[in-house]
């Protein structure tokens, strides 16, 4: 059985990063930059997790845990924001969501 | 994940909007992140040439075991911390939420 180069997970976490990033500066709908927001997180993850293999250490795993807890504390204020936001202007679109620019 | 989709259905927010992308955005942007993207593969594979492979059950000090103990001595401080953070979180996410009720 072959293994799998290690640089091999930190190509597939480059690449999901550069999604993330992409779906949030191109995209308008505020659940899609949310998605590329957690998207991110995960990317983040799968580093730490690979460097936690190469280095065999578990420092990695536990600063994945706190990635985790961070990004599902982030999801669920977010989406109470989204929630009322829509429930206040019945828009989805960041751009229209604009008052404290002024 | 499971909350994006429960939002996405509680909201009923129809199609989304879309619109053309901005010209910054198709000049400077996508070729931007390509070269991000490019730049980050270049790099992971010159740094990690001689990395090892990774292979199912070589990391022998990976278990829960070694990641509780770890966990719960050496970063015992920041898992009160973020427990403290999610148990804020949960709180704000019910004050948003509680202003749909009135």
């Amino acid at each position: 059985m072959t293994g799998v180069p290690l640089s091999w997970y930190l190509i597939l976490s480059a690449v999901l990063f550069t999604l993330g990033v992409a779906g949030f500066l191109l995209r308008r709908n505020v659940i899609t930059v949310f998605m590329s927001i957690e998207l991110m997180l995960n990317a983040v993850n799968l580093t730490f997790i690979a460097f936690s293999y190469q280095l065999k250490q578990v420092n990695g795993h536990i600063f994945s845990f706190f990635v985790m807890v961070v990004a599902a504390a982030e999801a669920a204020v977010g989406l109470a924001i989204i929630l009322t936001v829509f429930k206040n202007r019945a828009t989805l679109n960041i751009d229209d969501v604009s008052s404290m620019k002024n | 994940m499971v909350l994006f989709v429960f939002v996405i259905m509680l909201l009923n927010a129809g199609a989304e909007i879309r619109h053309g992308r901005s010209l910054l955005a198709q000049v400077l942007g996508i070729p931007l992140l390509f070269t991000f993207l490019g730049l980050m593969l270049y790099f992971v594979q010159h740094m990690f040439p001689g990395a090892a492979e990774v292979r199912f059950g070589a990391f022998k000090h990976g278990t829960a075991l070694d990641v509780g103990r770890a966990l719960f001595t050496q970063y015992l401080l920041p898992f009160e911390v973020v427990s403290v953070l999610i148990l804020i979180a949960i709180l704000g996410a019910v004050v948003l939420a509680q202003k749909e009720m009135e």
